[in-house]
């Protein structure tokens, strides 16, 4: 072929160059000199053409094809004869087929869900159309430079087949692209590829949704940030106290007795295990050996008299040479490790890395096999008095189990880490596996991190009462131990239980525990009481002791608590000019923007959390943020996206139903309020006070929203965030002075004029007072356009 | 056949027609392991007509001196050099930009084999084991030659499989990494295209074989594979004439044909093969020849249904029936 144009297609199109040659023909990316734009052209074989039959039908399914359009189709635009061989003109899609874009990347498990959602989707609505693909597979699937799949190549097959041949043929392909995630898989997914590979059992439409239903429940990640802050709501305070006692994010340790932590320990940074040579590990033996290291290096600081270990946040995030790690992560020793591997047998490489400059004073190699993580766990503890001459560590009951059992312990850290099972089954897993080990410690650990985050986030009680009931199970040396403390302490604050949490910081403070801590641990209580000039006393005191991640988060987060939203944005900037990549303080800075009315900071901000984890808060989040921009649509399909992972919650059900409200779907926006009216009056607890009231106001039912708000006891009446909602629900009642009232409150308290400048609010463009207000703060143009009013002060328009 | 040598190593490896190279050994077709390397750092791809590059990496690729620009397909060709991550990185050289071709590549000093239907190992004069590409399985196939009913025992060849017949060794290299479409690998024509005719002579030592194909006959020559053909041509007829239907006349038991032919089961399935691989490399479209010969459960049968056999000058047998004709 030579570039230039085809004369059959008379001169619509010119080659430019060519693209592939598949099995149906050779494609070349053209271009439509008509209407300026890149396509793809595909002539097709012409020995194939000698069928008459087969030539007429190829027609005849590119016009069905053609009509289509469908973001998960690759579209037909055109169709001539070029000489004997049909041509079919294309959608022009950057990027490759499915088959080489897996062997070119390593895709997660919920990017492989989604695409198996957009092909179905795809071909729910090719057969909506009347056309049956019948060949479908990873080559037919192209995935375009958004990372979206798009199935292409449709009806071409010889033979024809039914719908039926095309869902069979969508269970191979999943069974394919899963093959290597089966160990991950939830009992969803596993229920639909079962009912897949029965003929007939589901139609494309019907696979679409649960594919889709299985891909949200893979991003949803019950174990959260604890900032769940949003710009319009506050969380009830008795769950947002968010006592952030536990330093390790995830690994679990344990120490077998009470640790006496001197008030002058070493600070040890155990970093993540680099992978030099993978040898024929699969991914996930690599994940495994890696947490194996990690781990047994992690328990034996723990447990040891002498060290203080450097919590995991920080050592995952942190960049830069050793030195500036050292200093990053307020650390006095590294330990790095290394691990290369040929077949199964890997070569582990542990050095110990000093203050100030970062070298090597210790250097140990070891053997371990992969597939034996226990193993592996003993290896490293044995190395341990090399690193640590003279330093002895505690037994942390690991002696008891067996290869199998550890396994076990290690994936299910794995899965608490990367969000890739729930809370509730991790905990269940963690249960069951305790009743056989009850001495092995890290089982603890792990089960109290996992709950009391689930807590927080969910606010259900019953994740107080299993930990406790857990934690009964443990011997009393090993509930004396640090971090179990630490989780009875949070425990203590989210019940409430203020002099037992106290009792724990007096304990810890008799016992020598390092100050940094129990500054922190004082900062959270007197917090948890809402006393913030004390909490924010506390927590200066810990940042400047040891200017860890949690303490500056810490500090922040009360500052803004305590009204002074620039103060906590200066200390954010601190902690991300340390640690870049910390989702928790970049969420708490969005919340800031947002509310201060910087949309766009507060946009970037929120999407930039999102590149680094997906997370349904932080997308509920900038739903809002959307929602302020006016971009509803956009705002939507954050909010929805937010509500398919996590239903129960109640704030983005009501900013959902805001949304839909604001795009003019009405009934659907009464549905959303109906529902959370329904759970609220049913005494559900995640849905919040304030939530309730606005929505019963948006229902018409404004004696329930008044009584609803009255409920919000008087301390929080200072705070900024309920007096907008208030303002809402009096603007929705048609108390227009009371509502200014609280306009006014919220505008003195550092509230953005952008929360006001809602269709919600144009009731009191009416007023003076609020004209003059919006003015002020630079948001009048709502007011100015509405039909009817009158620059005229004082004069009363129609009441709407 | 498509070569890249890596000059640090001297090493040379075949090209697939997507080839990978990286760090992670999994994943890669070549392992390149430096710290710089991505784990899938560059794919050379095969369009049709040439060779391109595309880098996928976090470092860079360069060609010659030019860095290449990511995910962006250029042109290679004889004589260029890649650089992986960095431009004074050893070079990996382009020896051979030919096209890419399954292959079986011979180890410890075995020579390699061009991958092609019909290929015996260890080679034709003494196999023991044939390899033919399986359009219904869109695979290649492995058969060995030993046993009643090689069925069994043939094997589906998986690229980095090892093969080993005879002493020699070979290792399963396949270009193609995709799964070709149906009708590219469909066969073009069918056993029921074609006539076989048969001239036996008189002393029943020699089988002559033409094939009538779409108004061509091509002849086939004596061999002595041609009267194992026959045989059960024959046998097929007279189950016919005898009232048998389609499905099953024709039908023998391995024991029998052993015993009719005075031959061991390997040396029947060396002649079937060869019968079968002299037809499909006579026909110029391609066929599915596994019909040829039909087995199953230890028995075999003749495919074909149209046929005719002459002995010296008399038509002795013909299907579908025709009135046998003295001449």
């Amino acid at each position: 072929m030579t570039e230039g144009s085809m004369p059959d297609s008379e001169g619509k199109y010119s080659i430019l160059r060519p693209l592939g040659r598949g099995g149906m023909g050779e494609v070349y990316l053209a271009l439509d000199n008509r209407l300026q734009r890149e396509v793809a052209i595909k002539y097709l074989r012409t020995d194939l053409t000698e069928d008459g039959d087969w030539h007429e039908r190829m027609q005849h399914e590119a016009l069905l094809l053609a009509r289509l359009n469908h973001p998960n189709i690759v579209q037909i635009y055109d169709f001539f004869e070029a000489g004997e061989a049909p041509a079919l003109v294309m959608e022009y899609v950057r990027g490759r087929n499915l088959r080489i874009y897996l062997r070119e990347h390593r895709a997660e498990l919920a990017d492989k869900l989604r695409w198996l959602s957009e092909i179905s989707a795809g071909l729910a609505a090719s057969h909506d159309a009347g056309v049956v693909h019948c060949d479908l597979k990873a080559e037919n699937v192209l995935i375009n430079a958004e990372g979206s799949a798009k199935v292409t190549d449709f009806g071409i097959a010889s033979h024809s087949g039914d719908r039926a041949d095309d869902v069979a043929a969508l269970g191979v392909l999943a069974q394919e692209l899963l093959a290597d995630n089966a160990a991950v898989v939830s009992p969803t997914v596993r229920d639909l590829l079962r009912r897949l590979s029965k003929r007939g059992a589901l139609t494309a439409r019907e696979a679409a949704a649960q594919w889709r239903h299985a891909w949200l429940e893979q991003t949803q990640s019950e174990t959260p940030l604890p900032s769940q802050l949003r710009a319009q709501q506050r969380r009830g305070r008795r769950r947002a106290t968010a006592a952030l006692v536990a330093v390790l994010v995830v690994s679990a340790v344990v120490l077998a007795w009470q640790l006496r932590t001197p008030a002058k320990a070493q600070a040890v940074a155990i970093l993540p295990p680099v992978m030099r040579d993978p040898g024929q590990l699969s991914e996930r033996q690599q994940q495994i050996l890696e947490s194996a290291v990690a781990q047994s290096l992690q328990e034996a600081v723990l447990g040891s008299q002498r060290l203080s270990l450097v919590g995991m946040t920080e050592v995952d995030t942190v960049q830069g040479s050793a030195a500036e790690k050292l200093v990053a992560l307020g650390a006095d020793i590294l330990i790095a490790s290394q691990v290369k591997c040929s077949g199964t047998v890997c070569d582990l490489d542990l050095q110990r890395l000093e203050k100030p400059s970062g070298q090597v004073t210790s250097y140990r190699k070891v053997s371990v096999i992969a597939d034996s993580p226990l193993g592996t766990h003993e290896a490293v503890s044995r190395q341990w008095t090399y690193l640590f001459p003279g330093q002895t560590t505690a037994n942390n009951g690991a002696g008891a189990l067996d290869e199998a059992d550890y396994l076990k312990y290690t994936e299910l850290n794995l899965a608490a880490q990367q969000f890739s099972r729930s809370s509730r089954s991790i905990l269940a897993a963690v249960e069951s596996l305790l009743r056989a080990r009850r001495d092995f410690a890290p089982l603890y650990y792990l089960y109290a991190q996992v709950a009391l985050d689930t807590y927080e986030e969910m606010g259900d009680p019953m994740y107080l009462d299993r930990l406790e009931r857990t934690l009964e199970l443990a011997d009393p040396a090993l509930a004396r131990s640090l971090f179990l403390r630490r989780s009875r302490f949070r425990l203590d604050l989210y019940r409430g239980d203020y002099q037992a949490a106290r009792e724990v910081i007096r304990e810890l403070e008799q016992e020598g525990a390092d100050d940094a801590l129990v500054a922190y641990l004082t900062g959270e209580w007197h917090g948890a009481q809402d006393q913030f000039r004390a909490a924010g006393e506390s927590f200066a005191r810990a940042a400047a002791l040891q200017p860890s991640m949690q303490y500056l988060y810490a500090q922040a987060r009360n500052q803004y608590w305590n009204g002074q939203p620039d103060a906590a944005l200066a200390t954010l900037d601190g902690l991300l000019k340390r640690y870049e990549y910390n989702t928790h303080a970049l969420g708490l800075r969005a919340v800031i923007l947002l509310e201060q009315g910087k949309l766009a900071a507060a946009e970037q901000a929120l999407r930039l959390s999102l590149d680094i984890q997906p997370n349904p808060l932080v997308r509920a989040n900038l739903g809002m943020v959307y929602l302020l921009m006016r971009n509803y649509p956009a705002a939507r399909e954050q909010f929805l996206e937010a509500y398919d992972a996590d239903s129960r919650d109640s704030v983005v059900l009501l900013n959902l139903a805001d949304t839909e409200q604001l795009l003019g779907n009405v009934e659907r926006g009464r549905e959303l309020y109906r529902q959370l009216v329904a759970r609220y009056s049913e005494g559900d607890p995640s849905v919040i006070t304030t939530v309730a009231a606005q929505a019963y106001a948006q229902l018409g039912q404004f004696e329930e929203a008044m009584a609803t708000l009255k409920k919000i006891s008087l301390a929080r009446e200072q705070a900024s965030s309920p007096a907008v909602s208030a303002a809402l629900v009096y603007t929705l009642a048609g108390q227009h002075l009371v509502a200014l009232v609280e306009v006014d409150r919220a505008l003195e308290a550092g509230v953005s004029g952008v929360m006001f400048d809602l269709p919600f609010f144009d009731p009191l463009c009416t007023e003076v007072r609020f004209r003059e207000l919006m003015s002020e703060h630079d948001r009048d143009g709502r007011c100015e356009q509405l039909p009817g009013a009158t620059a005229t002060a004082g004069i009363a328009t129609e009441k709407r | 056949m498509a070569q890249i040598r890596d000059t640090d190593t001297q090493r040379t490896f075949f090209l697939r027609a997507h080839h990978t190279l990286g760090r992670d050994a999994e994943r890669s077709d070549t392992v390149v392991s430096s710290p710089i390397t991505s784990r899938i750092h560059v794919a050379l791809e095969w369009d049709g007509d040439q060779w391109n590059a595309r880098d996928l990496s976090k470092n860079g690729t360069w060609l010659g001196n030019k860095r290449l620009i990511s995910n962006e397909s250029t042109p290679i060709a004889r004589g260029d050099k890649l650089h992986l991550g960095a431009p004074e990185m050893p070079a990996l050289e382009v020896v051979d930009d030919g096209p890419p071709q399954s292959t079986l590549v011979g180890l410890n000093g075995s020579d390699s084999l061009e991958l092609a239907s019909f290929v015996f190992l260890p080679d034709q004069n003494e196999p023991e084991a044939v390899v033919i590409y399986s359009f219904h399985r869109r695979a290649w196939m492995v058969h060995p030659m030993e046993q009643d009913s090689p069925q069994h025992l043939e094997r589906m060849l998986h690229h980095g499989d090892r093969v080993g017949y005879g002493g020699r060794e070979w290792q399963v290299f396949l270009a193609e990494t995709e799964q070709m479409t149906e009708i590219s690998t469909a066969p073009e024509s069918s056993l029921e295209d074609i006539e076989f005719v048969f001239h036996l002579s008189q002393d029943e030592e020699n089988t002559a074989l033409e094939l009538k194909f779409s108004g061509h006959k091509l002849d086939l020559g004596e061999r002595s594979h041609h009267y194992l053909l026959l045989h059960l041509a024959r046998l097929r007829a007279d189950q016919a004439a005898s009232g048998y239907d389609s499905l099953t006349q024709g039908w023998i038991d391995n024991e029998q044909l052993k015993r009719d032919l005075g031959l061991e089961m390997p040396h029947i399935n060396i002649m079937i093969f060869r019968a079968r691989k002299q037809i499909a490399e006579t026909l110029t479209t391609t066929l599915d020849s596994e019909l040829l010969v039909e087995r199953s459960k230890g028995r075999v049968r003749f495919g074909g249904s149209r046929f005719r056999i002459y002995k010296g000058a008399a038509l002795t047998h013909s299907m579908p029936g025709q009135q046998a004709q003295k001449q």
